[in-house]
């Protein structure tokens, strides 16, 4: 009874308050802000299907949203929880993750402590990577934050330390080491590239530990900042014959092969998956620019019933990008996003198409303009121009169960996307 | 020889801008602004450097010892404010504080409209900071000389 008064409480607080974009509300005398977003996109390309989505064809399967509610309960303790869904394809297929639930204590302004499920601190982008109404950007750049695999680093269940030290007349830093769980989505890239290559993955899952320092400079609107993120985990595949549907892929010829017992896949081990990252964010008035490098290094040691050999997924990374804002209402914008390939897997086996330049990167063009139709409300129209595919064995956007005739070297796609958030 | 003197001076003016840069503390305009805070806040001053933090977030606790709370006011000095005190514009300032919620972070700190609704928050807690024009009336709340 006392929860439904609550809950009553709660709701004729906030429905009037979204409509004027205040989402505040107390319970028991405290203060909840509950914020929120929703984006719906349509999708456009001239041949090659992108995001699991029939791009080809036109597809408006581009829709997410997220909910979060934040609680101060004393000076030093604030919890928060985050729901996030989305269906982009086949990506997320509407089921609803837990995106971060922390209780976050700070004992000093240059320590604190955050546990439960956290945002991993990658990069410029990995933890707010969902939020496209924070950026000029609709799709951001693929090589560096691609969105099929955002499980891969999006977040852990563990704890946190952060904190920020001022450096006198030189800015400040700002620091977060973490470990913890690698949470697994079943509906993500990191199934469905081994799944396209006749290894349905039966379960993922991989424990993680990394640090991300941040320096705000001397210089105002600059901030540099390196990130490292290590993982160690196993991908645990359906054994020879299950499902029968599956065609096992046997080693590829030329790797080094251990014979062991049964012919299919039933096991990989991650190891070590190691991201190294550097960025750069500098705004002064209306100009913000921005820039990031990644080193990906990963392997994984596939263990079959009668072989296992160690394959090589390491890829690398950058991205540059400009935009201006014109007008209260017009941002403009444009980047350049690369994305290497070490070693495609065509390389080591003549089950797949052999290798050609256009599995060894790809490179991205594109140009944005951002409409702020109102403070809650966003429209952005871009252009992407793609050259190259990259590899099967780590897509960034193209899989072979919407191209199942291959992908071509060039793609041009438009992308539409409205936003709201409040 | 020209160019050497070009060069030369192009670099006084670049090492003048950043020792600017480096060593300035009260925001240029910061005059028609006044830092206030409530009473249990035991600092006299803040720096322009803690100001900055505190609004960024980044520090909760002043130099002397006191816990602080950030409040926002969208009053006629918001802008200012925001890019005097903290080198961002309006829009920028949003987009970092919707940021910090959207990656748990950090939280959006209590916004009011007017300096009038602002001292009397202040005014009635406990280490709650903010800002209102040099003429708002502020009685009830201490003002922190910016050093």
């Amino acid at each position: 009874m006392r929860s439904n008064g609550i809950v009553l409480r709660a709701a004729m607080s906030i429905i009037p308050g979204l409509l004027y974009g205040q989402t505040d509300f107390s319970v028991a005398g405290r203060e909840i802000q509950v914020h929120g977003f929703a984006s719906q996109g349509f999708v456009y390309s001239n041949q090659n299907n992108f995001l699991t989505m029939n791009t080809s064809q036109g597809s408006f399967a581009m829709t997410d949203f997220g909910l979060n509610a934040t609680l101060q309960v004393t000076d030093k303790l604030r919890v928060g929880v985050q729901i996030y869904d989305r269906n982009v394809g086949q990506l997320g297929e509407w089921h609803p993750l837990l995106d971060y639930a922390y209780a976050d204590y700070r004992l000093k302004d240059w320590l604190g402590v955050r546990a439960g499920r956290v945002k991993t601190q990658l990069g410029l982008y990995t933890s707010t990577q969902d939020a496209d109404f924070l950026r000029t950007w609709a799709l951001l750049p693929q090589s560096v934050y691609p969105t099929d695999l955002r499980s891969m680093t999006i977040a852990h269940d563990g704890i946190d330390l952060y904190g920020a030290i001022p450096l006198r007349g030189a800015g400040s830093l700002s620091y977060t080491a973490y470990a913890g769980a690698r949470p697994d989505d079943k509906r993500s890239g990191l199934y469905y590239q081994f799944a396209d290559v006749g290894w349905p993955p039966k379960g993922s899952s991989a424990w993680m530990a990394g640090a991300d320092v941040r320096w705000t400079t001397f210089v105002p609107g600059l901030m540099l900042g390196i990130s490292a993120n290590f993982q160690k985990g196993a991908d645990e595949f359906y054994p020879s014959g299950t499902p029968a549907s599956q065609p096992v892929v046997p080693p590829p010829a030329g790797s080094q092969v251990y014979p062991l017992g049964g012919p299919g896949p039933s096991s990989g081990v991650y190891g070590p998956y190691r991201a190294t990252d550097a960025y750069a964010d500098y705004t002064t008035g209306r100009l913000h620019l921005a820039g990031e490098y990644r080193r990906n290094f990963r392997f994984v040691d596939v263990r079959g019933m009668m072989w296992r050999y160690v394959r090589n997924l390491s890829d690398r990374a950058w991205f540059a990008s400009a935009s201006y804002k014109a007008a209260k209402w017009l941002e403009v914008g444009a980047y350049e996003s690369r994305y290497y390939v070490d070693h495609p897997a065509a390389l080591d086996s003549p089950y797949f198409e052999p290798p050609t330049d256009s599995s060894y990167h790809i490179f991205d063009h594109a140009a944005t303009l951002r409409f702020d139709l109102t403070h809650s409300w966003n429209l952005k129209l871009e252009g992407h121009f793609m050259d190259g595919s990259g590899d099967p064995f780590a897509p960034h956007g193209f899989y072979k169960r919407v191209n199942p005739d291959g992908v071509k070297p060039k793609t041009t796609m438009v992308v539409i996307r409205a936003g709201w958030t409040f | 020889m020209e160019k050497a003197k070009t060069m030369k001076r192009a670099l006084s003016v670049f090492a003048l801008v950043l020792s600017g840069l480096v060593f300035a503390t009260r925001p240029a305009g910061a005059g028609e602004i006044r830092i206030i805070a409530n009473r249990s806040v035991g600092a006299a001053s803040v720096s322009a450097e803690e100001v900055k933090s505190v609004f960024l977030e980044t520090r909760t606790v002043l130099k002397g010892g006191s816990r602080v709370q950030p409040i926002i006011v969208k009053s006629s000095v918001y802008s200012q404010f925001v890019e005097l005190y903290l080198g961002k514009t309006v829009e920028g300032l949003e987009t970092y504080y919707r940021s910090l919620i959207f990656s748990g972070t950090g939280s959006i700190p209590k916004t009011f409209s007017t300096d009038v609704e602002v001292v009397a928050y202040v005014s009635r807690t406990r280490g709650a900071m903010a800002y209102v024009s040099a003429s708002a009336q502020a009685a009830g709340v201490k003002t922190l000389e910016v050093k």
